[in-house]
């Protein structure tokens, strides 16, 4: 059990230490001057130069990705070039408006979606299964960018319902600012729902066909006991595994969401970094989001350890 | 007389079952009628294909959405299952009638432990409390003879041995004490050794409990082992019935008497003849034709078999048949093969070996997964999946290799067309060192020797047509000139009996059989000296493999190909083999010529498998030796004989020891024990009517 953990901990520190290598580097290439950035394109030449020097742009690439990596490892991930405000603080208050948004999508989507696919799965080819079926289609295919726009069309601009742009408003009660997310958890479920679901049914399907169902079957229990005790763990890991997976489709979904909703998100501040040319912002707004993304995936394997217990005993066996 | 319809557990009456299909309606089953009594066993038999499963499974009122029961009753002590409700059933299903399956890896819940699976059972239908319900399971555990009843239940079903994976279905089945036992195929893909264990615990439930058995087997001889009235079921209806000596002494039906014949038996002094395989297969049961469902496969068939469908005819008290001529039936049996004028110009036996292996090593690293694996510490050691081997074949000549799962000899079998390379030892063959692995080989050794696997199924590329796969060999190996490889392709096709109409056909439109087929006809293409093959019958139904071996002496014959035969089939390894290694853990334990093998003196390893070997034949007697215990893991196997943890006649602390030395009898007789053989030759035949 131990050993699993250190194993799966070492694998995410070692995946971090390549990511950040790989971010540095791709940052490196780019032929941006981050102090001609800072200073915009009418700063005389000296006063960037003075910039560069001060910034420690000249020494080697390897020494500022080992000073830039210790910094991070200490909680300093630089300043930024165009708020002139640490990265650190910019991303903290941004990282938890987006898990925010991402957190409620998930918890949206996920008793949905699984509820919906084992609902399709057991009546496999019967009604429920074909409407659900259905539903989930067309959620899969609408991209969120174009469901957010009806979305916004039908609930806000026609019926009034929601408002269309998400501007956290710190003053606002809970039951306001929960009014503001709901079209935006919506339109990130939506899809995710319909993938959710139809991973779902087919598990099922194809665990209410195995042999095992069978034997429970024969052995006289109920249909609900059957698909409770037997069929339900069994069709479960295979979707947990792909909701695990697709956490970053979510973080990506995320960031469609918020720039559609004008929600001020990691998302947003990354695109806005981009477009601003501040490379020390979206370095480390790049790591924050991969370091979510792996760790999940960390999560995930964990989780599924415990679910199946084939994946267990085989490493206990070893 | 036959016993009335009370005292019946079960009573199937004229039971027809339908499927509804895209092409059509299919009558799975057709006017069947069983009846089973308490403590009677009815053995049912047939081809897959034939409607057994979805007879039993009709039973328990289990059928696929597409399915009906559009006539006929099923009777459970006088009450007709077929119109219970849902209710009604489950009071019933696994309570007074209850199932074995097949796949006993696939039919027990893999996220769950063994106990809960077990004492739910007896939750639902006894109505037990938690702590009384584990009491009884662990006494059925303990009744089915399992180990440590109270870690099994502790167990998932990935960490019980396939055996102990079906005793506990077994003791599933019997917790509640039902009288009426499905048993589906319950020991097919079991080690034979498990299967005779698992045939004398039914056979020893049966007389203690006073259950009800319906056991569906495709195995003749493991029917005889338990039966004591045998049905014989033939696309979708029952042809023949009768008590089980009649139908193995006095088969009345052709189909019977076809099955039988396909069937090697290892005591028959024809060992050498061929078998006579019945010709075509089971129709598709779409439309059925108007006569006998069996005439265009049968021998006798006259005009009368193909326009009127035959009813039942009494033959003798308690012996129907679906025949109009039930009486000209008597089995057709072993023929002698036809004289080929060209056997004298083939290489004889007595020249040089075509394969030569000495002191072969194959081990495989046991790896550890963690951190301190990557690190590269923490070695776990090594599995000897085949150490130190030392094995002959001649040319012209069949070398059969035999031994439980996880002996070794599907290792040994790659290591020899170079999968795996060896770890030490020779391999010589025709006279080359092929101690490589097969991408460093030259294409002359690739096409001295071939491979033909055990399922047919994955060896074919779906997207090649049988005459695409065949002519590959030929093209690559340049076997005969480009423009004739299409003649000779079809030619091959001919040889195995498939013709030039199945050139383009896909893997997917082939049965089992047929795709064998074209695997046989793919690995002779290039005439090569020397053709491996792994369990190629395991897949395949009786009447199928009787044709394929066959077709394998036939090559040999014409070729004078060196087939290596790995089996775990000893009646099939006696019809076709020349001479027998028998491996255990790795390693061989004994070697020589068949006939040698067969009889005493024995190692005591070959003797336990003897006495496993289902024998169709109800009125044979045998000292039954049974193992006790699963095969130990090679990853640490015992020290000095391997055997000796098993073994039914170790000697004392020597076996534990020191390695067994080597004792020779004549004609390359070759046993690895303590025993000396004066005593080994004393030894009880296990088959006393070997000549």
């Amino acid at each position: 059990m131990t050993a699993f953990l250190l194993n799966r901990l070492g694998t995410m520190l070692m995946t971090m230490l390549v990511i950040s290598m790989l971010v540095f580097f791709i940052a490196e290439v780019v032929p941006v001057d981050p102090a001609r950035s800072a200073l915009g394109p009418y700063a005389p030449q000296e006063a960037v130069d003075d910039l560069r020097d001060r910034m420690g742009l000249d020494r080697p690439a390897a020494v500022r990705y080992f000073d830039w990596i210790t910094g991070i490892l200490e909680g300093d991930f630089g300043e930024s070039i165009h708020y002139q405000r640490p990265v650190g603080d910019l991303v903290a208050v941004r990282v938890q408006r987006s898990l925010a948004l991402a957190g409620l999508g998930f918890v949206f989507m996920m008793p949905l979606g699984l509820a919906l696919g084992c609902i399709a799965g057991i009546t496999e080819n019967r009604l429920p299964d074909r409407i659900i079926s259905l539903i989930s289609s067309i959620f899969v295919s609408v991209p969120s960018f174009a469901s957010g726009i009806f979305l916004i069309v039908i609930f806000s601009l026609w019926l009034g319902w929601f408002p269309g742009v998400s501007m956290p408003d710190p003053d606002a009660g809970i039951f306001d600012a929960a009014k503001k997310l709901i079209l935006p958890v919506l339109v990130l479920a939506l899809d995710e729902i319909g993938y959710l679901a139809r991973m779902t049914r087919v598990s099922m399907a194809e665990v209410m066909h195995s042999d095992y169902i069978r034997t429970a079957v024969l052995k006289g229990i109920s249909r609900w006991q059957v698909i409770w005790r037997h069929a339900l763990r069994n069709a479960l890991i295979a979707p947990f595994t792909a909701i695990m997976l697709h956490v970053n489709w979510l973080i990506g979904g995320v960031l469609v969401v918020e720039v559609l909703f004008n929600y001020p998100g990691l998302g947003r501040l990354l695109l806005d970094a981009a477009m601003r040319n501040d490379i020390t912002l979206l370095m480390g707004g790049t790591l924050v989001l991969t370091f979510v993304a792996v760790a999940t995936q960390v999560l995930a394997d964990i989780g599924l350890y415990f679910m199946n217990p084939r994946i267990r005993f085989e490493r206990a066996a070893r | 007389m036959t016993p009335s319809v009370q005292e019946r557990v079960l009573s199937v009456e004229g039971l027809e079952v339908v499927y509804t299909t895209r092409s059509g309606p299919v009558r799975a089953v057709r006017d069947v009628s069983i009846g089973i009594s308490p403590g009677k066993v009815l053995g049912l038999v047939g081809e897959s294909g034939c409607g057994k499963s979805t007879l039993a499974f009709a039973v328990m009122k289990y059928m696929p959405p597409n399915a009906k029961a559009t006539a006929g009753r099923i009777l459970f002590r006088g009450r007709d299952i077929l119109r219970m409700s849902g209710r009604e059933l489950n009071r019933l299903r696994g309570n007074d009638m209850a199932m074995v399956y097949q796949d006993p890896m696939a039919s027990l819940n893999p996220s769950l432990r063994i106990g809960p699976q077990l004492t739910e059972v007896l939750i639902e239908h006894a109505g037990s409390g938690a702590g009384a319900a584990r009491a009884a399971c662990l006494r059925m555990l303990e009744r089915v003879r399992m180990p440590d009843p109270p870690a099994i239940m502790e167990r998932y079903c990935h960490q019980l041995s396939g055996g102990q994976q079906q005793r506990v279905l077994i003791a599933m089945a019997l917790l509640t004490n039902p009288a009426l036992l499905i048993m589906d195929e319950p020991t097919t893909g079991l080690d034979v050794t498990v299967e005779a264990e698992i045939l004398d615990l039914i056979g020893e439930l049966k007389r203690e409990l006073n259950t009800a058995i319906l056991f569906i087997s495709h195995s003749f001889g493991v029917i005889s082992r338990v039966a004591d009235r045998v049905a014989v079921m033939y696309a979708g209806e029952l042809v023949e019935q009768a008590p089980v000596r009649d139908i193995f002494r006095n088969p009345r039906h052709p189909y019977t008497a076809g099955l039988l014949g396909c069937v090697p038996k290892i005591s028959s002094a024809g060992r050498r003849g061929a078998l006579s395989p019945i010709r075509g297969r089971v129709p598709a049961l779409h439309e059925t034709p108007a006569g006998c469902a069996f005439a265009s496969r049968c021998d006798r068939a006259r005009d009368r078999c193909r326009r009127e469908h035959p009813g039942f005819q009494q033959t003798a008290e308690g012996h129907p048949v679906r025949c109009y001529y039930p009486d000209s039936a008597d089995s057709p049996g072993l023929q002698p093969l036809p004289a080929t004028p060209d056997a004298a110009e083939l290489p004889s036996a007595a020249d040089a070996p075509v394969l030569q292996i000495e002191g072969l090593k194959v081990y495989y690293q046991a790896k550890d997964r963690g951190l301190a694996g990557m690190a590269g510490r923490h070695r776990k050691g090594f599995v000897k999946a085949v150490d130190d081997v030392s094995l002959a074949a001649d040319g012209n000549s069949t070398l059969g290799i035999v031994g439980e799962s996880g002996c070794g000899k599907t290792t040994l079998a790659k290591c020899i067309v170079g999968l795996v390379p060896p770890n030490d030892g020779k391999l010589g063959f025709a006279g080359m060192d092929a101690a490589r692995i097969v991408e460093h080989r030259p294409v002359a050794t690739l096409r001295e020797l071939q491979m033909i696997f055990q399922n047919p199924d994955s060896t074919l590329n779906p997207k090649r047509t049988a005459g695409e796969a065949v002519a590959r060999p030929l093209q690559l190996f340049g076997t005969v000139p480009s423009t004739g490889i299409r003649n000779e392709v079809v030619r091959l096709l001919e040889a195995v009996r498939l013709g030039e109409e199945y050139y383009d056909r896909l893997p997917a439109q082939l049965s089992g059989g047929e795709k064998q087929r074209v695997a046989l006809a793919r690995a002779f293409a290039g005439r090569p000296s020397l053709v491996l093959c792994d369990e190629p019958l395991s897949a395949l139904d009786v009447s199928v493999q009787a044709a394929i071996m066959n077709l394998l002496q036939e090559f040999q014959r014409q070729y004078g190909t060196t087939i290596v035969f790995i089996s775990h089939d000893l009646s099939a390894v006696y019809q076709l083999c020349s001479s027998v290694a028998v491996m255990y853990l790795g390693q061989i334990c004994e070697t020589g010529p068949v006939e040698a093998l067969f009889e005493p003196p024995y190692h005591p390893y070959t003797e336990a498998l003897l006495s496993a070997v289902p024998i169709p034949d109800p009125t044979l007697e045998r000292n039954d030796i049974r193992l006790s215990g699963t095969v130990p893991s090679a990853l640490d196997p015992p020290t000095g004989c391997r055997f000796h943890t098993r073994c039914p006649r170790k000697i004392g602390p020597v076996c534990e020891q020191e390695a067994p030395p080597c004792r020779g009898a004549r004609d390359g007789h070759r046993i690895y024990c303590h025993i000396d053989m004066e005593e080994l030759q004393t030894v009880k035949p296990v088959f006393g009517s070997v000549e």
